[in-house]
């Protein structure tokens, strides 16, 4: 059976994080759990364990990168096969899961996007979120020779070669499309996958719109400066134990 | 140069270096990081006293003296600014490489500490031991 770990990046998601860990463990009852709480000064870390979670307390606040890397960490030191990120604000539904696995076990690639706009699912992003998403979705398919259509989607499985790598390499805040251009350039294989993704539960987003020009500045340099840096290939050790079917 | 502003360099460039040495004497500051300050006083010091290297360099830049100075000034800020950064940087990588590990440990302790093998008394463990 694949060794499935949920990681869970978590910043003062108390409200809303409890039923969310509940309908992974109704939806993928053999997956382990981790939140990485990443320096709530709310009860999210008492709700993620009354819950049933593996809980990795950060003591300061980190970034969602920060916190998502001390997941992929721990999953890379426990040998997982696959790990899946989820956000705890309730807006990737765990019935999804199983798409980004399912996508994985057919197409053998090492890294699962879940998108909201391969198909037309209803979603509608703010105008400064939506340009940006556009914007580097076009920038990513440019460098990577391929369509992307939701590179800043933070719903994704990722299986042991690319746990391995994203233990080491991923950038601190705004990670999603970084670690696309840093896999990529490494020679990892990437898929989307459409999804359904739904309003966050509780809280309100921390990308405000000025945020997000600061946002598009940084990645979009990162990006760049990415593409041009030195490929690292896969870890030779790690690539014939990390597809799907090499475990079938 | 008039020997008034050679004195006044050089003075100025060697209350500079003490100071430096002084916080290093204190352990306010790694010696590694003071190398580039002794540099500057280096620098300072063979603008001050070797008379022909100020001529050779204005010559050289085709600025004035004060501009020379000022071009000179901005460099070393600008070098000492990016020298700090890549520090930071750094530095900030281990203090995230901590945080994360600190993080992971404390779980795994606490996990540890919930089996119950954990849970037997000290006693119990101590007695095991001998």
């Amino acid at each position: 059976m694949l060794k499935l770990l949920v990681i869970l990046p978590a910043y003062n998601e108390g409200q809303c994080i409890r039923p969310v860990l509940a309908e992974i463990v109704r939806q993928q009852p053999h997956a382990d759990l981790l939140v990485v709480n990443d320096g709530s000064i709310d009860d999210t870390v008492t709700a993620a364990l009354q819950a049933g979670a593996l809980v990795a307390d950060l003591p300061h606040n980190l970034g969602i990168g920060g916190a998502m890397q001390t997941g992929f960490r721990y999953a890379k030191a426990h040998g997982y096969d696959v790990a899946v990120q989820v956000d705890a604000d309730g807006q990737h539904p765990a019935d999804q899961i199983q798409l980004l696995l399912n996508e994985m076990e057919r197409s053998g690639v090492d890294l699962v996007i879940g998108s909201r706009f391969v198909e037309a699912t209803g979603y509608r992003a703010s105008l400064t979120r939506g340009v940006g998403i556009r914007f580097f979705a076009r920038l990513l398919s440019a460098l990577c020779h391929q369509r992307l259509t939701d590179t800043t989607s933070g719903f994704r499985a990722a299986n042991r070669a690319a746990i391995a790598h994203l233990a080491d390499n991923y950038a601190c805040d705004y990670p999603e499309v970084e670690s696309l251009i840093s896999l990529h350039r490494a020679g990892y294989r990437i898929c989307e996958v459409p999804v359904r993704m739904l309003p966050r539960q509780a809280g309100t987003s921390s990308i405000s719109p000025l945020r997000s020009v600061y946002y598009m500045m940084k990645v979009a340099f990162a990006v760049l400066v990415g593409a041009l840096s030195d490929a690292r290939p896969p870890l030779a050790e790690d690539r014939p134990s990390t597809t799907p079917e090499a475990e079938a | 140069m008039n020997p008034r502003a050679v004195l006044f360099i050089a003075v100025l460039g060697l209350l500079f270096a003490a100071f430096a040495i002084e916080l290093v004497r204190r352990r306010l500051v790694r010696p590694e990081y003071v190398l580039v300050w002794g540099v500057m006083a280096f620098g300072t010091g063979v603008l001050a006293f070797l008379a022909g290297c100020a001529p050779w360099l204005m010559t050289l830049s085709g600025l004035s003296y004060q501009s020379l100075v000022t071009l000179l000034g901005f460099l070393f800020t600008s070098g000492m600014v990016l020298t700090l950064t890549v520090i930071a940087n750094r530095q900030g990588k281990r203090v995230i490489r901590l945080t994360q590990e600190n993080a992971l440990l404390r779980m795994e302790i606490e996990r540890l500490r919930s089996t119950p093998a954990a849970q037997s008394s000290p006693a119990e463990d101590k007695g095991g031991d001998a």
